[in-house]
């Protein structure tokens, strides 16, 4: 199933300025973003943040009230879902309850008409997700790691050159959920298809993706490649709603920015000049007095210390906020609860970001 | 282990009362009626049952009950899966409305609805002055004592609890099963067809079975409706006991009609499991 696999076999998916609205309530708002074929992209967001209504219009379940949905440069305005060559993972599996295992990925090739050697390319399938032996038991006799195993054959089966995947780990405990991920990466690398992906956890994203789409207020917040989002984060909601990052209230002027008890700090990033949040991550935080080298220096007090392992966390008071650091180990033998010292960063990863209006809806 | 047999004597002393009022008012009355249908003056005979056979009146009463029931069935079915379907498939408001609309007949007296077929039907009915007005038809004529009058007439008492069956089995119907099959290739009709159709079975046996087991028994509407030759089981059961008084073969009809019922059930069970009307099924 590798090899040979032609480019043209995926598609290339164009949002384009998508808006869709259920009565007064607007879900999107002139949404558009770019997939390129072949790639593994994941829209991130909280729950009710318009996720699935925009996978469910590239679907064609729904139409867009503005907008339009292009495959390789062809509008699908008219072209009902039966014709967009799919496969398509769903949260609660979507398994035929009367049919077999058997059947239920035949169903992909039946219904396409693509009947050659079925048998055999069912089976190719059902192997592919390790479920051999199952073709044919019914659905209701399987777990749920097995079932949504099952989706994936019958997604995956008819080679459909894009793959929707709307939430489809999330009703899944936690170990085979991380199981399944990798099956899942593994079957995009080999097929080499087109995957769009749904899900609202972080670390699922981060960690499946080539390019992650996070959403919030019916709108594209940012799209980026992991890393990219990670070290890079646009705005203080993408910041908060990726986790981790200490946000700071700050106004900015020039290169500088002042926290509200008058620490004033060296800082980059994309906010223009007035009110800002400083992302410092947890893992660029040092501790110590050190030499004069420009680094971003607070006195802080630690509240509490966290043993994580291969390094400790510190939560300590600086400026009126809350501050945690991660630290290895050996470094942080003076970080006692009620100790004072002075934490550092640099002023390269201190990134003003433009201040969420109207606070922290949309965090996870 | 030690709760198990008190539990089975509460279980018990529950149903009693079940099973006092089920033996005194069903079994109790069905043995008499059994036994009153096979003994001829005191003796073991099936004497009754061969008159019933060989007298011609008594076969074209059960071959008409069955054709008005089988007719009156598939009638149903096949104008109630699209209601219900449209019902299943509608926004909260206007599914509460069609839900009105479909059981707010069926809670009025079927007597009443009989009636109102009579009036409707009749010479100088609602259907005639129509058909005149459209000039189809000169001379009024009445349209009761016809086959087609009983069935209009049995359709539409009978419709509403179609229409109930098969929404209840529509309406556990997964939506996103028939997402999944459109994502895989299924057009609209496909879909419907290996999906919605299947998963709607239970519901479509349930509807007919109810339908057709109480279009069997019916009285009052073929004989308000119909004509001498529109006699449906029940009617002859009335005529033999209370006209002429002949109660052993008022009983083997009886027997006949509950036979018919009982091998429906027997029927649909072998084929499809009547535990799967339930919605134990998949
Ligand atoms: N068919 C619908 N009718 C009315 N509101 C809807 C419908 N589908 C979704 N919504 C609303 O749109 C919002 C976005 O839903 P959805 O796209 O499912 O979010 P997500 O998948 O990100 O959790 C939610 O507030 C939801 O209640
Ligand atoms: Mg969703």
């Amino acid at each position: 199933m590798h090899d040979g696999r032609r480019k043209q076999d995926a598609t290339g998916v164009r949002i384009d300025g998508v808006s869709k609205a259920f009565g007064s309530r607007a879900v999107l708002r002139d949404c558009s973003l770019d997939i390129e074929a072949g790639t593994f992209v994941t829209l991130l967001g909280a729950s009710g943040s318009g996720k699935t209504t925009l996978l469910r219009i590239i679907a064609g379940f729904l139409s867009a009230d503005r907008g339009d949905i292009l495959f390789d440069g062809r509008s699908m305005r008219g072209v009902p879902t039966h014709r967009r060559r799919l496969g398509m993972m769903f949260q609660s599996y979507a398994l035929f309850p009367h049919m077999s295992v058997f059947d239920n990925v035949a169903y992909a090739l039946r219904m396409r008409g693509d009947t050659d050697r079925l048998a055999a390319r069912v089976g190719e399938a059902l192997e592919l997700v390790r479920l051999e032996g199952y073709a044919q038991q019914r659905p209701d006799r399987l777990s749920g790691g097995q079932r949504q195993r099952v989706a994936m054959a019958r997604a995956v089966v008819a080679n459909p050159p894009l793959l929707l995947l709307d939430e489809p780990l999330s009703a899944l405990d936690k170990e085979l959920r991380e199981q399944l991920q990798v099956e899942i990466k593994t079957i995009h690398r080999s097929a080499g298809t087109t995957f769009i992906n749904v899900t609202h956890d972080q670390g699922e994203a981060l960690g499946m993706s080539d390019s992650v789409v996070v959403m919030g207020n019916g709108v594209i917040q940012q799209a980026a490649s992991p890393q990219e989002l990670w070290n890079r984060p646009v705005s203080a909601f993408v910041a908060r709603f990726l986790g981790g990052s200490n946000l700071l209230r700050a106004e900015r002027r020039g290169a500088e920015a002042r926290l509200a008890d008058g620490t004033v700090m060296k800082v980059h990033g994309p906010a223009p000049d007035g009110p800002v949040e400083l992302a410092v991550r947890p893992e660029l935080v040092t501790i110590g007095e050190g030499a004069d080298d420009g680094a971003n220096a607070v006195p802080a007090t630690v509240r509490e210390t966290i043993f994580l392992g291969e390094a400790i966390k510190i939560v300590a008071d600086v400026a009126g906020h809350t501050l945690e650091a991660r630290v290895p180990v050996a470094r942080a033998e003076a970080a006692r609860p009620g100790a004072r010292l002075v934490l550092r960063w640099r002023p390269e990863d201190t990134l003003a970001l433009p201040a969420e209006a109207g606070g922290k809806d949309g965090a996870a | 282990m030690t709760g198990r047999r008190e539990e089975r004597w509460i279980v018990f002393a529950l149903l009693l009362p079940a099973l006092v009022l089920y033996g005194a008012c069903f079994i109790w009355p069905t043995g008499v009626l059994l036994s009153r249908s096979v003994t001829e003056a005191g003796e073991l005979s099936l004497v009754n049952y061969r008159e019933l056979l060989e007298t011609p009146l008594y076969l074209g009463v059960i071959w008409t009950t069955l054709r008005i029931s089988v007719v009156t069935t598939v009638v149903c079915l096949v104008i109630g899966y699209p209601v219900a379907m449209l019902m299943e498939r509608a926004g909260p408001r206007a599914r509460i409305l069609l839900l009105l609309a479909v059981t707010v007949p069926y809670w009025l007296d079927y007597i009443v609805r009989t009636y109102s077929w009579m009036v409707l039907l009749g010479r100088y009915g609602f259907v005639n002055q129509v058909l005149m007005w459209l000039g189809l038809v000169d001379v009024p004529y009445s349209h009761l004592s016809s086959e087609l009058a009983v069935l209009v007439g049995t359709i539409q008492v009978m419709l509403p609890l179609m229409i109930l069956a098969l929404f209840a089995a529509m309406t556990r119907i997964d939506r996103t099963l028939m997402d999944a099959a459109a994502a895989h290739g299924a057009s609209a009709w496909r879909a419907f067809r290996t999906v919605y159709l299947p998963l709607s079975m239970p519901g479509v046996i349930a509807g007919a079975l109810l339908t057709f087991v109480n279009t069997v028994g019916f009285y009052i509407t073929p004989a308000l409706l119909g004509g001498p030759r529109q006699t449906m089981i029940s009617q002859s059961i009335e005529t033999l006991a209370a006209k002429l008084f002949d109660w052993p073969m008022a009983a083997t009809v009886s027997v006949v009609l509950l036979v018919i019922s009982l091998a429906i059930l027997v029927v649909f069970n072998r084929f499809f499991g009547l535990e799967r009307l339930a919605g134990g099924d998949r």
